[in-house]
């Protein structure tokens, strides 16, 4: 199921951190964790994810500037960036300023998390 | 030396469950720490994990309250604040977990 398709969690909430982790490998996936902006740029570069989730009150480096780079970037723009926030005032207008692909507002759906990860990664998954 | 242990996947969720409510009987004390020292951001951003986590791990009742919370944080409203703070120490309280 989900054939270890790897996907970056940018995440410095260690509770979101524990169950997100939980849903996506019970569902097949292969989770990395990046606890701060960036770890979360690096580990983009180094490990290739399939999709990274990206919260927007990282340390370090905020998530909205961590998806400008991302997207500016022409070795990682292809990776579908999903913005993972808790703040649903102008998160929508946030994720299309800095390029995203999609929002996910916490507390999520599990199944609405699994169907972001299948629609933006297709086949792959 | 022994194997890891593989849980059931609804005893590893409840193992989840347990570890967020224990660390969230703390957090009406250390809210009223902040409180007593003026640390509003503090609050703010408790209020916003709250509100991210509690539906996480089945509690809708803890996101409402970090919902609140976090306005109030923004607001600096001290009468707001304790009584959500009442509020989240009475019903981690009650939540059934050893």
């Amino acid at each position: 199921m989900n054939n270890g398709v790897k996907i970056l969690l940018v995440e410095d909430e260690p509770a979101i951190i524990r169950v997100t982790e939980f849903r996506l490998t019970k569902a097949g996936f292969n989770v990395v964790v990046a606890t701060d902006g960036q770890m979360g740029l690096d580990m983009a570069a180094s490990e290739k994810p399939a999709l990274i989730f990206l919260d927007l009150g990282l340390p370090i480096v905020p998530g909205r500037e961590v998806c400008a780079r991302l997207k500016a970037d022409d070795n990682l723009k292809h990776i579908p960036v999903v913005i993972f926030s808790a703040s649903s005032d102008d998160v929508h207008a946030v994720s299309e300023a800095v390029g995203a692909d999609a929002v996910i507002t916490k507390p999520y759906d599990p199944e609405e998390l699994i169907a972001t990860v299948h629609e933006l990664v297709g086949s792959a998954a | 030396m022994a194997g890891k242990t593989v849980l059931p996947e609804e005893d590893e969720f409840l193992a989840l469950v347990k570890e967020y409510v224990l660390d969230m009987k703390q957090q009406a004390p250390r809210i009223r720490q902040w409180l007593d020292s003026g640390a509003f951001d503090s609050i703010e951003r408790a209020g916003h994990n709250l509100k991210g986590t509690g539906g996480l791990y089945g509690f809708d009742v803890l996101t409402q309250i970090g919902t609140s919370l976090e306005k109030a944080a923004v607001k600096r409203d001290v009468e707001v604040i304790e009584r959500l703070c009442e509020e989240l120490a009475v019903y981690i309280s009650e939540i059934g977990i050893e």
